[in-house]
């Protein structure tokens, strides 16, 4: 039978692992560190293009109804409403302390993990919703000259398109996140009560 | 070389070994213990401003540390768990000395723990105080101590069931 004692020099006897030596830690810091600023850099530019491009087709391009202008208004807020929860998101994972003690912090994680399925769930019908009229009323004008058939396929198309994102896309990205989300939660409560 | 480097370079020295263990206990992958070692340190170079006025440097790493493997969550692939046992079971016996494999043993004891024990134990067999590891764990001191208590029970128990197999 051996005691705790035994154990405890078996631990401080044990050979020295294979373990990322200080030059790479702080290699691998650095890139870490520009690897995060690069994600959020390529997002934010990607977006800022595209309200851009959408901009200078408000600027450049003269239309004659207020309704087209209106539905480029509502496709560029939608957009802005996206950037918008973008860096509010980057900006609550950035608040949280690891610092504070691990109960606590687990607490944290599980709100947020709550608040993301919570408002990621609604807020994709919002902007669908928000998408599709906005695109309903650009169309209105710029088809307008169109041939019947173009019309039908133009409407065709984009209804498709935002029912296959809606139906297809949409259920499985959320299905897979939601698994992810409930499996992190089932183990944060886990965790949360071995502290108590 | 900037100063937050020099900074930096000598907490890795000093606490990098510790946090190592702590990350091997909890998931008793050598990879995996690597990356958290990695992310923790990530972590600190982040917020080392904050820190610099903390009495107990220590204290801090460790908390991120204990923090960053709570929270390593890819579980699909890697539930820290269930992953040492295949490890070890692919350790060829007759290759390893006897201290390796009592090493080996006893991180496979560990793997059988609870998340959060297997943190207390790797603080508690690295000799740090038990003051230390209420603040680091957030529990009472008193708390943690019959908290301790069990946890090196049920550890010793498992060693010695292991060993006779």
């Amino acid at each position: 039978m051996k005691d705790f004692d035994h154990l405890m020099s078996v631990w401080q006897e044990q050979p020295k692992k294979d373990q990322l030596s200080v030059d790479d830690a702080l290699k691998q810091v650095k890139k870490g560190m520009s690897g995060l600023s690069r994600k959020l850099f390529w997002n934010i530019t990607g977006m800022a293009i595209s309200l851009a491009g959408i901009f200078v087709v408000m600027v450049f391009f003269v239309f004659n109804s207020w309704v087209t202008y209106l539905g480029i208004f509502i496709i560029l807020s939608t957009m802005v409403l996206y950037v918008i929860m973008m860096i509010r998101d980057y900006r609550i994972i950035n608040k949280q302390d690891i610092t504070i003690n691990p109960a606590d912090y687990l607490q944290d994680l599980k709100e947020y993990q709550k608040n993301r399925a919570k408002v990621y769930g609604g807020l994709y019908y919002l902007y669908v919703c928000l998408i599709s009229g906005g695109l309903l009323l650009y169309f209105y004008e710029v088809l307008q000259s169109a041939s019947t058939m173009f019309k039908i396929l133009a409407y065709t198309l984009t209804t498709a398109w935002l029912l296959f994102c809606t139906f297809y896309l949409k259920g499985r990205f959320v299905k897979s996140e939601q698994d992810k989300l409930n499996l992190m939660i089932d183990r944060l409560i886990r965790l949360q009560n071995q502290f108590d | 070389m900037a100063e937050k480097e020099i900074v930096f370079k000598q907490i890795f020295e000093a606490n990098s070994k510790k946090i190592f263990h702590l990350c091997y206990g909890y998931t008793g992958d050598d990879d995996a213990a690597n990356d958290l070692l990695q992310e923790t340190f990530l972590k600190v170079w982040q917020n080392l401003d904050k820190f610099r006025n903390q009495a107990m440097i220590s204290t801090w790493i460790y908390r991120i540390a204990v923090n960053t493997c709570l929270t390593y969550l890819r579980s699909e692939k890697r539930q820290a768990k269930d992953e040492l046992t295949p490890l070890i079971a692919e350790t060829k016996i007759e290759e390893v000395s006897e201290k390796t494999e009592q090493v080996a043993l006893l991180y496979k004891c560990i793997s059988k723990l609870e998340e959060s024990e297997r943190i207390i134990i790797t603080m508690v067999l690295d000799e740090l105080p038990y003051p230390e590891i209420a603040e680091i764990s957030g529990i009472s001191e008193g708390n943690l101590r019959v908290k301790i208590f069990r946890i090196k029970q049920k550890l010793t128990e498992l060693y010695n069931q292991y060993e006779r197999l």
